[in-house]
C-alpha cells in the first residue's frame, strides 16, 4: 500500500509528457514570438546616447570649514545626503519645464516640420489654443522622455540624452549641460545678491530695535530709582531705616527745643533771631553746613547699606555719628569767630550765644531734612513694595527683548559675513558649482534597440509561453491520462494496463482539440503583436523622429551658453 | 502475428492478460461468476480488443471452456481479431433461425472440447434494440452459463448506445475499459454510473495506453524475467478448427 506522501511524488517524465504531446503549441509560440520581435525589430527606428558628465566638486578644504562657521545649511549633514540633494536638484532644474522651454528656444526646436505639422492638426482641432504653446509644450514632451541621469560616483552625475539622430543627441547634451551651469552660476549669483540684501535691511532693522529696547530699559530703570535714599531702603534694612528715622526725628526735634530756648537767651541779650541770618549766609558757614549735610547723608546710606535685617540696628549704633560730629564742632568754632569778626565791639557771651544759637538752627534744620529725607526712602519703598511684581515683569520683559534684539543682530551680521565671504568664494572659484567633466562627444553606435538582447529574450520567451499554454491546456483537458486521474473517478481496482497496440485515434482533430489553448495562444500573440506595434509607433512618434537640432552659429552672449 | 502467438510471445500486453485471466478465473473457481461483461464509456477504448486477448489467455490453459460473446450488431469487430468467418451469426440465433450450436465458431485454440469458441452477430444484422430485448437472449445465457467454463461478453459502448445497458442484467460482473489519453473523466463517471444504476458489479478496470498512463510499468526487464520466460515457456501445439 503506496503512502500519500509516494503518491505526491513529482515524476518529471509526467511533465516532459505533457510538453512532448503538446509540442506544437510550444514550437508555434516559439516561432511566433521571435517572428514578432523580427518585425518589431525591422521597425523599430536605431537610437543614439551623448552624454555628458558634470562634476560637483566637494568643497576645498578651505571652503568647509566656513561656511560650517557661517553656519550654511546646505553644506550640513551626511556627504550621502548633500548628494542626494544634488542629484535631485539637477533633476528637477534639468526636467523643469521652464528650463527646457528655453532649451527649445535656442536650439529652435519647434521650428522642426514635424513639429510645426503636429502643432498645426492640434490648433485645427481645437480652433481656440495657441499653436505656438502646443509647439512648445510638444517639444518640452519629448525632451523630458528623452533626458536621463544617472549616478557615476561621488558627485559626479551623468546627463545621457536620447535621440534617433546622433548629431542631435550630441548637441542636445551639449547645450543642456552648459545652459544649466549658466543658470547654476546665475542662481548662485541672484541668491547671494538677495540674501545680501535681505540680511542688510534686516541688520538696519535690529538694530533700530535694539536701540529702541535699550533706550527703554534704561528709562524704566531709571525711573524706577528715586531720590535720596529710595535706592539704599530695602526690605532687608527697613526696620533699621525706620529706627534711624525716629533718632534723626528726636535729634532734630531736640535741637529745635534748644533753638527755642537759645532764642528765648537771645532775646534776654538784645538780639533777635534775624540777627543769625547774616552768619548763616556766610559762605564759609554754609560751606560746612553743607559738609555737615553731607556727613549726615554718608552716615545714614552707611548705616542701612551695612544693616543687614536686624531689629533696631539703627538704635544700637552710635548716634550722632562722628564725622557728623566733628563737623559740628567746626562749624562751632567757625560760627564763634565769625560772630566776633562780624560784631568786634559786642560782648564775648553775645556773640557766643548768637553763635550757639545759630549753629543749633542750622543742625535742627539739617536733622530735620535728614529725618524728612529718610522719611520719604521708607514711604517710596512701601510704595515701590505694593507695586513690585509688575515692575520686576515689565523689567524682565524690556530685558528679554534687548537680549533677543541683540541675537538677531549677531545672527545677522554673520549672515552678512557668511553672504559676502561665500561671493568671495565664488568670485575666486574655489570650487561651489559644478563643472563639465566630460563634455559630450558623438555617439558612434546606437544603444538602442539591444538586437541581441530581445531576441534572446524572445528565444527564451517564446518556449516559456508555449509551455505555460501547454500547462494551462492540460489543465483545463479533461481527459483521463495517468492511473491517477482514473483512479480519481473509477474507485474500482484496476486490474491491468494495456499497450497501445496502434496508434490512438483522437476524437477530436486539429484546432478544436486545442481549443482552449489555442484561443489563450492567439489572444496572447495578438495582444503581443499590437503592444509592439503601438510601442514602435509611439516611440517612433515620441523619440523616432529627430528633432534635427538647428545649431546657431554664433550665439549672443546674452542667450547663448557661456562655455 | 496470430494471436495466440501473440500470447505466447514476452509482449507486454501478454503479461496483462494472463494477469487478467488468473483474477477472473478465480473469480469463476471461487463465486462462480461465469459471464463477465466487457464495456466502456465510448467507443474506441479497448473493449473488443481486451475481449479477444482476454478470452485467448484463458483459452490457453487446458481444460478450460471458454466462450467469447460479441452483442455489438453495430460494429461486430470480435471475429477480426481471430480470422474467423461468420456463416450464422447471433441474430439468427435470436430469432430462432438457427441453434446455438450452429452459430458457434471454433477458434484455432479448440481442443477436445475445451479452448475458445465465439459467438459473433453478422454483418447483416439489424436493429439490435429489437434483438437483445427477445426472451432468447435469456434463453441463450443459460445455455451458455451450462455449456461453458466462462463467457465473455463484448458489448457496444454504454453511452451512445442502449445495447450494453440491455445485455448486463444477465452478466454475473462488468470490466469497465477505460483508454488513457481518450477517454474523458466525465464520460466514464458517467458509464460508472450507468452500471451501478444497473445493478451491475463492476469488478474492476482495464486500463488502455499504458505508455501514457504508467510507463514505468512498461519495463518488463526491468525484473529480471523476459529472458527466463523465453526460455522456459514451449509452444503450445495449434488446432485447427
Amino acid at each position: 500500500m503506496s503512502t500519500p506522501s509516494l503518491d505526491r511524488t513529482i515524476d518529471l517524465r509526467h511533465y516532459l509528457m505533457i510538453l512532448w504531446r503538446r509540442k506544437g503549441l510550444v514550437i508555434l509560440s516559439s516561432v511566433t514570438v521571435f517572428c514578432s520581435a523580427l518585425i518589431a525589430l525591422r521597425f523599430m527606428p536605431n537610437e543614439y546616447e551623448a552624454q555628458v558628465t558634470l562634476n560637483f566638486p566637494e568643497r576645498q578644504t578651505l571652503v568647509r570649514p566656513l561656511e560650517q562657521v557661517m553656519g550654511d545649511r546646505s553644506s550640513s549633514g551626511r556627504a550621502s545626503e548633500v548628494e542626494e540633494v544634488q542629484f535631485a536638484n539637477l533633476m528637477a532644474r534639468i526636467q523643469s519645464r521652464a528650463f527646457l522651454e528655453k532649451v527649445a528656444g535656442f536650439l529652435k526646436m519647434t521650428e522642426n516640420p514635424g513639429i510645426r505639422a503636429a502643432a498645426a492638426a492640434y490648433r485645427a482641432k481645437h480652433p481656440g489654443a495657441e499653436s505656438e504653446d502646443f509647439a512648445m509644450r510638444l517639444v518640452v514632451q519629448r525632451l523630458q522622455s528623452r533626458i536621463r541621469f544617472a549616478v557615476v560616483g561621488p558627485g559626479i552625475y551623468r546627463v545621457i540624452v536620447r535621440d534617433t539622430n546622433p548629431e542631435s543627441a550630441r548637441d542636445l547634451a551639449k547645450y543642456v549641460s552648459e545652459l544649466y551651469l549658466d543658470h547654476a552660476r546665475a542662481a548662485a549669483a541672484d541668491q547671494f545678491l538677495a540674501q545680501h540684501e535681505f540680511v542688510r535691511d534686516q541688520l538696519a532693522k535690529y538694530e533700530g530695535d535694539l536701540r529702541n529696547a535699550e533706550n527703554a530699559l534704561k528709562r524704566y530703570e531709571e525711573s524706577m530709582i528715586g531720590e535720596s535714599f529710595s535706592g539704599t531702603v530695602r526690605a532687608e534694612n527697613l526696620k533699621t531705616a525706620e529706627a534711624l528715622h525716629r533718632r534723626v526725628k528726636k535729634g532734630a526735634e531736640d535741637r529745635e527745643l534748644q533753638e527755642r530756648v537759645r532764642s528765648r537767651g537771645l532775646s534776654g541779650l538784645g538780639l533777635a533771631p534775624v540777627d543769625a541770618d547774616p552768619l548763616c549766609e556766610r559762605p564759609t558757614v554754609r560751606e560746612l553746613a553743607g559738609k555737615m549735610k553731607s556727613a549726615l547723608e554718608d552716615a545714614v546710606e552707611d548705616i542701612l547699606a551695612m544693616s543687614g535685617g536686624g531689629t533696631g540696628a539703627g538704635e544700637s549704633s552710635n548716634w550722632p555719628p562722628v564725622q557728623y560730629v566733628a563737623v559740628q564742632r567746626e562749624l562751632l568754632a567757625l560760627l564763634g569767630s565769625e560772630a566776633r569778626e562780624r560784631a568786634p565791639q559786642s560782648t564775648e557771651k553775645v556773640n557766643q550765644e548768637l553763635a550757639e544759637y545759630t549753629f543749633t538752627r542750622i543742625d535742627a534744620q539739617l536733622q530735620e531734612d535728614c529725618a524728612n529725607q529718610l522719611e520719604q526712602s521708607i514711604e517710596g519703598f512701601r510704595r515701590q513694595a505694593q507695586s513690585k511684581p509688575a515692575d520686576d515683569m515689565e523689567l524682565q520683559r524690556l530685558q528679554a527683548e534687548v537680549l533677543k534684539n541683540r541675537e538677531w543682530l549677531k545672527t545677522f551680521k554673520d549672515q552678512m559675513i557668511a553672504s559676502t565671504t561665500r561671493q568671495s568664494m565664488e568670485a575666486a572659484d574655489l570650487g561651489v558649482l559644478p563643472q563639465i567633466l566630460d563634455p559630450a562627444k558623438l555617439p558612434l553606435t546606437p544603444s538602442r534597440p539591444d538586437r541581441m538582447k530581445i531576441l534572446l529574450a524572445a528565444l527564451l520567451l517564446g518556449p516559456v509561453l508555449g509551455a505555460g499554454l501547454a500547462f494551462l491546456g492540460e489543465t483545463t483537458d479533461a481527459t483521463l491520462r495517468t492511473l491517477e486521474d482514473i483512479r480519481r473517478v473509477v474507485p474500482e481496482p484496476v486490474l491491468c494496463t494495456t499497450p497501445l497496440l496502434r496508434k490512438l485515434q483522437p476524437r477530436q482533430r486539429g484546432l478544436r482539440r486545442y481549443w482552449l489553448p489555442a484561443a489563450v495562444s492567439g489572444v496572447l500573440v495578438l495582444t503581443l503583436l499590437v503592444f509592439i506595434a503601438s510601442f514602435t509607433v509611439l516611440r517612433g512618434l515620441a523619440t523616432g523622429r529627430s528633432t534635427n537640432v538647428v545649431v546657431p552659429e554664433a550665439p549672443s552672449t546674452q542667450d547663448a551658453p557661456s562655455r | 502475428m496470430a494471436l495466440d502467438d501473440e500470447l505466447r510471445s514476452d509482449h507486454p500486453m501478454t503479461n496483462e492478460m494472463h494477469k487478467l485471466g488468473s483474477h477472473l478465473w478465480r473469480l469463476v473457481q471461487n463465486e462462480s461468476r461465469k459471464v463477465v461483461l466487457v464495456t466502456s464509456a465510448l467507443r474506441g477504448e479497448g473493449k473488443s480488443t481486451t475481449v479477444a486477448y482476454l478470452s485467448a489467455a484463458l483459452a490457453m490453459h487446458p481444460g478450460r471452456k471458454i466462450l467469447a460473446l460479441d452483442t455489438d450488431f453495430r460494429n461486430p469487430s470480435l471475429n477480426r481479431h481471430f480470422g474467423v468467418m461468420v456463416h450464422h451469426g447471433l441474430a439468427e440465433v435470436l430469432r430462432g433461425e438457427c441453434t446455438i450450436s450452429d452459430a458457434i465458431l471454433h477458434t484455432g485454440l479448440a481442443n477436445d472440447g475445451s479452448g475458445l469458441d465465439l459467438l459473433v452477430p453478422d454483418p447483416q444484422d439489424a436493429d439490435p434494440d429489437v434483438l437483445l430485448n427477445t426472451p432468447k437472449l435469456a434463453e441463450l445465457f443459460r445455455f451458455l452459463r451450462h455449456g461453458y467454463d466462462m463467457v465473455l461478453v463484448d458489448v457496444p459502448a454504454l453511452i451512445p448506445v442502449p445495447d450494453g445497458a440491455t445485455v448486463m442484467p444477465h452478466c454475473d460482473g462488468v470490466i469497465l475499459a477505460v483508454m488513457a489519453g481518450l477517454s474523458t473523466r466525465h464520460h466514464v463517471r458517467r458509464a460508472r454510473e450507468l452500471c451501478i444504476g444497473l445493478g451491475a458489479e463492476i469488478l474492476g478496470v482495464v486500463v488502455g495506453n499504458v505508455q501514457q498512463a504508467a510507463p514505468e510499468y512498461m519495463d518488463v526487464n526491468y525484473y529480471g524475467y523476459a529472458a527466463v520466460r523465453s526460455k522456459k515457456r514451449a509452444p503450445r501445439p495449434r488446432v485447427n478448427p
